[in-house]
């Protein structure tokens, strides 16, 4: 082997031998930079909750990055120039072998040259690899090794919000605020604490519906729709135990004639039914001691008491019929046994009533959750799942996304009628014509038609169905409205305020239960004589061909 | 054919050696100065010598060309010193029969080594009648031209303190020195050898260890020495970094440098290089060895512009930033 060829495969070989060093050492150091990402993207994780779907997201482009990264830095060779050089540097030859490759690299015809190669070469065989370029233990790996260590436990980390990457765990797509999650707890309190036969069922479902959603398995629109349904469902029973105090009140003020009840009919009239039974039960004690036109007048008063019950008094009803009849007998002893009937029918009531006043606070406390969740959806109105849009839309928009909420028996009011009776009546919500897109009468809004709609007589909104064609009389409202528009000042407010005040918050009060100056009866004629939906068409009908006759005259 | 280069270096080193172990017998302390000094002799160069009066720079001039076995002649230069006190002049002679004619007288010029003590009290006309001898060698006087015996070599002193009834020299004289070496105060310890030495009835005696053909080979050897183009990329490099405001040059060349050194200072760091090479029993050169003879071959190459003379910036640290920041060659 000639001076040179030895020069250039001593050469050749530390090449190799650097090149291996520098791989270990750059993979070394590439991973202690790398290793650095996950684990504050773990640290951050602790605070930000990232989801499944985001940590694989950057672990892939992390590991893919670090790939390009390592395969980029292990690519490409060394010049042997530059390893003559190094070799140079540490054997202190002096630029020897740079030297003496260049000439190799660039021969001349020169005795000076070959002395100068030859002695390159005796210098190269003294020359040991290993001790030159020592494999060496990067020390960026203990920087790795520390930082693996150092993600593995921030991943068993015992916080209680801290999700174990190894287990593959992830934070839940949604999760619930903690206003939320204590309205959820007094919702399910609540229900627990009635004793209604399918409270424990709408409570289960509660729970399942609030894991479906963090599990991402709903949408949160979905899980808006049916904790709406659910709360719809508890206090479906609020009018009907309304239903049932308007027609206790109705009962005692009959009562509350004879002069042996009134003790007992004071209480029933303020809703204390339980005092209400304790004092039926003092006074079938004494009916022995009571005169027989005290008697009588109770038979009377109970017998009439009875006529009519509204639905859920007719056990009462009876019982007040039963006593009645068992007094006009002059059957004492049936007479007790009819009051005792009745302190157990009153007692009955009360539990049902409180039944009802805890499922419908369970109820309030789901519409705060449904608003906590309507808040948390609201910037994900516009990542296309369907969540409400943004305030900026058009009206008929907006009435939509109201729709879904449960703002019902308005979605369905023909072109925005207005309507007097009617909650869902507010000022034209559902139905109001959007700016963009107006609305013809009778035609839902697109977003509104999803719900379920009601009727502007606040009945039931599930059972409602939507309206058919719009009326095509003129609405005394609706004229109203328009002179008022026409007439600027006197009170008109701005259009800005109409706007603002169509936002403003909704009373949950139900129409039938604010303060009037009606008597029971008046207000039991005003909702007994609600027109039923089925035949609303029929009469509007009517009420359009005799304007056509009119207008014909 | 090997072993006679290889005996041509060890003859080179030996000699040298011999060389300036024979001068430090007189000049103690300066080293560095005697290596210099002996390796411009043998780069075939001039050197100017920069140092206060006392320190031995004739001495050190005398001795070497006692040791060297070569003419010597010594040129006081004084302000009144006329360029033909150097070089010589025609001289009217008168012959047996009573002919006239003229007779060049040669001038202290004509000898192997020169020196010219403080230079810098000559004017410039005076200092210009070097500059042919130095490059050429050779005198013009007159239509004739007369060679000068080699080897020539100039050695000049200048005194940097006293400026009073100075000349600096032009720049063009300046730049025909292979070297302008500094020569500081001695240390402590080379004192009390000087004064052991100069203050005894026996004065060091040298010996002629090197005459004129023996450094005419030698320089012939440092001339065969091969260099590879990296390394010289990396004089070259050094060279232009002393060159304001171009894309080599050094930020601090850019602000106090106004002329930087020319290709003559490539071929001082080169030759200086080659013989720092054969010294140290090599037969390239290193990138150390450039930077070892840079100093000295720059130095008085670099023209510092209005702002490095205001702020009285010295060469040598620009030299030094200029060495620091250019990488060596791979």
């Amino acid at each position: 082997m000639s001076d040179r060829d030895l020069i250039l495969n001593f050469l050749e070989k530390a090449e190799r031998r650097l090149r291996s060093n520098r791989r270990f050492n750059d993979i070394a150091s590439t991973l202690a930079i790398a290793f650095v990402f996950p684990v504050a993207f773990k640290v951050l994780d602790l605070f930000f909750f990232f989801r499944a779907r985001t940590i694989v997201t950057f672990l892939t482009l992390w590991l893919a990055a670090t790939l390009v990264f390592v395969i980029k830095r292990l690519q490409g060779k060394n010049a042997l120039s530059h390893i003559a050089s190094n070799i140079d540097n540490k054997a202190n030859l002096e630029d020897q072998l740079k030297t003496a490759y260049w000439f190799i690299e660039n021969p001349r015809k020169s005795e000076w040259v070959d002395v100068q190669i030859r002695r390159t070469a005796e210098a190269a065989n003294r020359l040991r690899l290993d001790a030159l370029f020592p494999r060496r233990f990067p020390r960026a790996i203990y920087k790795v090794c520390g930082l693996l260590f150092f993600l593995v436990a921030l991943n068993f980390l015992p916080l209680s919000l801290n999700y174990n990457w190894i287990y593959l765990q992830a934070a839940p797509p949604f999760r619930l605020t903690d206003e939320a999650r204590a309205s959820l707890d007094n919702a399910i309190k609540l229900l627990e604490r009635a004793k209604a036969a399918d409270n424990s069922q709408i409570a289960e479902k509660l729970q399942e519906l609030i894991s479906e959603l963090e599990q991402g398995d709903i949408s949160i629109n979905d899980a808006i729709k049916q904790l709406e349904e659910l709360q719809e469902q508890l206090e479906a029973g609020d009018i009907d135990a309304e239903n049932m105090t308007n027609g206790l009140s109705q009962m005692a003020a009959i009562l509350k004639q004879a002069k042996a009840l009134r003790d007992a009919a004071q209480p029933m009239a303020s809703g204390k039914l339980e005092e209400a039974a304790s004092q039926m039960q003092q006074v079938a004690e004494q009916l022995d001691s009571l005169s027989a036109a005290d008697i009588r007048e109770m038979a009377d008063r109970l017998m009439q008491a009875s006529e009519k019950p509204r639905s859920g008094l007719q056990e009462l009803a009876s019982a007040f019929s039963n006593a009645g009849a068992a007094l006009q007998r002059a059957d004492r002893q049936a007479a007790r046994s009819g009051f005792d009937r009745i302190a157990r029918e009153l007692q009955s009531l009360n539990q049902q009533l409180q039944d009802q006043k805890l499922r419908s606070e369970a109820g309030d406390e789901i519409a705060d959750l449904v608003e906590q969740l309507e808040e948390e959806g609201e910037p994900q109105a516009g990542d296309g799942q369907g969540g409400q849009p943004n305030k900026g839309e058009n009206k008929a928009n907006q009435s939509g996304a109201r729709g879904e909420r449960g703002e019902r028996g308005e979605a369905t009011e023909q072109g925005g009628e207005p309507s007097d009776d009617a909650q869902a009546g507010e000022q034209g919500e559902a139905g109001e014509p959007g700016d963009s897109q107006p609305l013809t009468p009778g035609e839902a809004p697109a977003d509104g038609a999803n719900g379920k709609g009601g009727n502007s007589f606040g009945g039931s909104t599930t059972s409602a169905p939507l309206e058919g064609e719009a009326t095509t009389l003129e609405v005394q409202l609706l004229k109203e409205a328009l002179k008022t528009e026409g007439t600027p000042g006197e009170g008109n407010e701005p259009d800005e305020e109409k706007e603002a005040a169509g936002e403003r918050e909704r009373s949950k009060l139900d129409y039938r239960n604010a303060p009037s100056n009606l008597t029971p009866a008046q207000k039991d004629l005003l909702i007994q004589e609600r027109i039923p939906w089925e035949n609303r068409q029929l009469i509007k009908n009517y009420f359009q061909a005799v304007k056509t006759t009119q207008q014909g005259k | 054919m090997t072993a006679a280069i290889e005996q041509q270096v060890e003859g080179f080193q030996r000699l040298f050696t011999r060389v300036k172990q024979e001068v430090a017998k007189v000049i103690v302390g300066y080293d560095d100065v005697i290596e210099c000094v002996i390796m411009a002799l043998l780069a075939n160069g001039h050197v100017l010598l920069e140092g206060v009066p006392g320190l031995g720079k004739t001495r050190l001039v005398s001795t070497l060309s006692d040791v060297v076995h070569l003419k010597f002649s010594r040129i006081q230069f004084t302000p009144d010193l006329m360029p033909a006190d150097i070089t010589g002049t025609n001289i009217v002679q008168e012959n047996a029969h009573g002919e006239k004619f003229l007779q060049f007288q040669q001038g202290p010029i004509f000898a192997n080594v020169v020196l010219a003590d403080e230079i810098n009290r000559a004017t410039p006309k005076t200092q210009s009648a070097l500059l042919e001898a130095m490059e050429e060698k050779t005198v013009s006087i007159g239509k004739q031209t007369y060679k000068l015996d080699p080897p020539f070599f100039v050695l000049a002193t200048q005194n940097p303190l006293e400026m009073e009834g100075t000349y600096p020299l032009p720049e063009a004289q300046l730049d025909r020195f292979f070297m302008k070496l500094k020569v500081d105060y001695p240390t402590l310890a080379s004192l009390h050898t000087i004064l052991n030495r100069t203050t005894q009835s026996q004065e060091p005696e040298v010996q002629r260890v090197l005459d004129g053909p023996q450094i005419l080979e030698m320089r012939k050897t440092v001339r065969s020495v091969p260099i590879a183009r990296p390394v010289q990329e990396y004089a070259i490099r050094i060279m232009m970094a002393t060159h304001p405001n171009t894309k080599f040059s050094h930020a601090q060349t850019n602000k106090y440098v106004r002329h930087g050194a020319s290709p003559r200072s490539a071929q001082a760091m080169i030759v200086g290089g080659k013989i720092r090479a054969l010294l140290h029993n090599r037969v390239y050169v290193s990138s150390e060895d450039i930077r070892s003879v840079a100093m000295g071959a720059l130095r008085h190459r670099i023209i510092l512009s209005f702002e490095g003379e205001a702020e009285r910036v010295d060469p040598d640290m620009i030299l030094k930033g200029i060495l620091e920041s250019i990488p060596e060659p791979s």
